[in-house]
């Protein structure tokens, strides 16, 4: 269908707008990041500011902690960066593995057990919070980057098998057999044939996760309280303290915290697009 | 080339409480072209996938040149198999969809090369093979997934119903090329197939199932020419074989209100068999019924017949007509018949088969059965 000038018109207004909606917060926050506390702080308000700096970013990264208990911005940067890829290398492996079995091996209490993941994700994490603080704690296993990798794990396993038995499914029973009689073993068949073909799922289910441990606050906050074990979305929260608000540390912070996501969004753009099975069956 | 012997053959899948396959047994030789043909449903891939390894045998056993391999895994039983859905590795180019297998024995790459190369010249995927499976025709990824197979030398072929997503040109092009590979590597093979054509021309011997049970096991003109029961003998043929009831007495045959006179050694048959004067099916080719344009009518063998439908099919036409209460086939060579015009058509007797109406079995002279108990 031909589309006339005046219906591209509003199409592209529309588009328009909803750029706006999405991308003004951002750049506001990006000219922000460029502006002096001053600015920041005086109450009339104005869209640019009146001089231009780079000091929120030189601070971020040089500024020493005077209170132990906060890290400087680099510690948490690493911290985040470790417990995010772990968390998400540990839950890929946990949910590859698993996923296999439920979509291709009959077993008992098959459904159960894909049942009780889902349904242990209905459980609001907020109830979970004080009973894993009080184990965790019991356990000597409280500023801890591995207790934080533990909890994400869990937390995100249930979505990660969910997601990857669906594209295991819909992998034909009928390749793998080939497969075996060409001379294949079951585990050579996951590594050889399923991971290759199901990488866009596997990276896509892979992206979530990371952006899901890289977003955690709420038991991050609890279960840390060290130097060494506070991670990104903590640390920027201490930029306010009682009585003092930092803002320009606070969004420069945030901007930074939100560069790996879309980094990563932009890189495996092509991955998380489907369609690599395709042409194993007949046209 | 290998010789395999399957024993009481039984098939039981866990959900079910009945047997997919009671006791199938068969002994095929060396460079056979076994087919396997029935209906939907009647066992002929739970039969091919046991031999493959890919489902466990209930009960029964399965040799492959005289060893036992119900408890062999599938990658030692030298077999290789040609899916009803191709099963290509998607992920992998065409060269490397057949070079696998290859690659997996370890193989050295020259002399996977030479066979992959040959393969792809005899099935004509010379230009394909740098391409991945999706951007294939369905008949080229058929060619692919038995290039896969061929590669292999495999001492066995399996193919469950390679051909049955093409088009019908594709398909006897293909036909053709299967029967020539076949001739020229000798390998036993088990062919699964629906089509009638395919199992008549490409089958050194047919075995045609109903309900995981053997119906009977012949050559092509065995089964078409002596079915052993209705099933068969409605099965194979296309179109199907006319059954019509009918009653014998020791002079002449009664279809309805029609009385035919029929070979002496057919009434002989129903007389030494006891079926004389008794309700029984007769069972008659479309092919053996033929058009009179002369009209000699009143001959022992005509009837006159009004034609419902008349289906021109190139160089015959089939007729649909009625004969004592059943509806009748008729595949005659003349082209020029209208509907609802009446004509004259006679029955080739010497070619009509006997059925019991009740057990379905043919009814045979003594000595036939004989033979075919030997064949
Ligand atoms: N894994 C299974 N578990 C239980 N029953 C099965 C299984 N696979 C097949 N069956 C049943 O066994 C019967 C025979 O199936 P099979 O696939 O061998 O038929 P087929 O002769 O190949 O039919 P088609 O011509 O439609 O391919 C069917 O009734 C089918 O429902
Ligand atoms: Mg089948």
């Amino acid at each position: 269908m031909e589309r006339t000038k005046n219906q591209q018109f509003f199409i592209y207004l529309g588009v328009i707008a909803v750029m706006i909606f999405t991308l003004a917060p951002i750049i506001l926050l990006i000219i922000a990041t460029l502006s002096s506390g001053q600015d920041l702080n005086s109450k009339t308000l104005h869209f640019l500011p009146s001089h231009w700096t780079l000091k929120n970013f030189t601070d971020i990264f040089t500024a020493e902690s005077n209170d132990a208990s906060v890290p400087p911005f680099m510690q948490a940067l690493k911290n985040s960066i470790i417990v995010s890829l772990s968390t998400t290398f540990l839950t890929l492996i946990i949910a590859i593995l698993a996923s296999y079995a439920i979509s291709r091996f009959r077993f008992k209490g098959q459904n159960g057990l894909l049942m009780s993941t889902l349904g242990f994700r209905m459980v609001p994490e907020i109830a979970l919070l004080i009973p894993l603080f009080v184990i965790f704690a019991r356990f000597g296993a409280i500023n801890n980057l591995s207790s934080l990798i533990l909890i994400y794990t869990a937390f995100n396993l249930p979505f990660a098998i969910w997601m990857l038995q669906g594209f295991f499914r819909s992998i034909p029973k009928s390749m793998e057999e080939s497969a075996y009689l060409d001379g294949v073993s079951s585990f050579g068949v996951l590594i050889r044939f399923i991971l290759p073909i199901s990488l866009s799922g596997i990276i896509a289910t892979g992206i979530f996760v990371l952006l899901a441990s890289w977003d955690e606050f709420m038991f991050a906050s609890i279960f840390t309280s060290t130097y060494d074990s506070k991670t990104i979305t903590v640390a920027i929260s201490e930029f306010s303290k009682r009585g003092m608000v930092n803002f320009g540390m606070q969004i420069t912070g945030g901007l930074i915290a939100s560069l790996p996501p879309i980094i990563l969004a932009l890189i495996f753009q092509k991955f998380i697009v489907s369609g690599l099975s395709e042409g194993s069956e007949k046209g | 080339m290998a010789k395999i012997v399957m024993k009481n053959i039984k098939k039981r899948y866990k959900n079910s409480d009945s047997l997919t396959v009671k006791d199938f047994n068969l002994s095929i030789d060396h460079k056979e072209f076994i087919v396997l043909v029935g209906p939907s449903g009647c066992g002929k891939s739970t039969t091919l996938r046991m031999i493959a390894g890919l489902e466990d045998i209930s009960e029964g056993d399965l040799l492959i040149e005289e060893k036992r391999m119900n408890d062999v895994a599938p990658k030692n039983r030298d077999i290789a198999m040609v899916f009803q859905n191709y099963a290509l590795y998607p992920h992998m180019t065409v060269y490397d969809n057949m070079a696998f297998a290859l690659k997996i024995k370890k193989m050295n790459k020259s002399e996977i090369d030479l066979r992959v190369k040959e393969a792809a010249k005899i099935l004509g995927l010379e230009e394909y093979l740098k391409r991945k499976p999706k951007a294939l025709s369905g008949g080229q990824r058929q060619r692919v997934a038995l290039g896969r197979a061929m590669v292999r030398n495999p001492k066995v072929f399996l193919m469950d119903e390679p051909l049955s997503n093409l088009d019908a040109k594709l398909r006897s092009h293909m036909r053709a090329e299967i029967s020539k590979l076949h001739r020229k590597l000798g390998a036993t093979t088990i062919y699964v197939t629906h089509d009638q054509t395919e199992a008549m021309t490409m089958a050194s011997r047919i075995v045609i199932m109903k309900d995981g049970i053997i119906q009977q096991i012949g050559t092509p003109k065995e089964v078409y020419d002596r079915p052993v029961n209705r099933f068969v003998a409605g099965f194979i043929g296309s179109p199907s074989m006319n059954f019509i009831s009918a009653t014998c007495s020791d002079t002449a045959l009664k279809i309805g209100d029609f009385t035919f006179t029929i070979p002496e050694e057919k009434i002989e048959i129903l007389k030494s068999q006891g079926y004389l004067n008794k309700k029984i099916t007769l069972g008659i080719r479309p092919e053996d019924i033929h058009h009179e344009p002369k009209k000699e009518k009143n001959n022992s063998n005509t009837f006159q017949a009004t034609i419902d439908v008349s289906e021109l099919m190139g160089s015959e036409s089939l007729l649909y007509t009625s004969l004592g209460d059943s509806t009748l086939i008729a595949k005659v060579k003349s082209t020029n018949i209208a509907n609802g015009e009446k004509v004259t058509l006679s029955i080739d007797f010497n070619k009509i088969h006997f059925f019991d109406k009740d057990t379905e079995e043919v009814i045979q002279s003594t000595n036939q059965s004989r033979l075919i108990a030997i064949s």
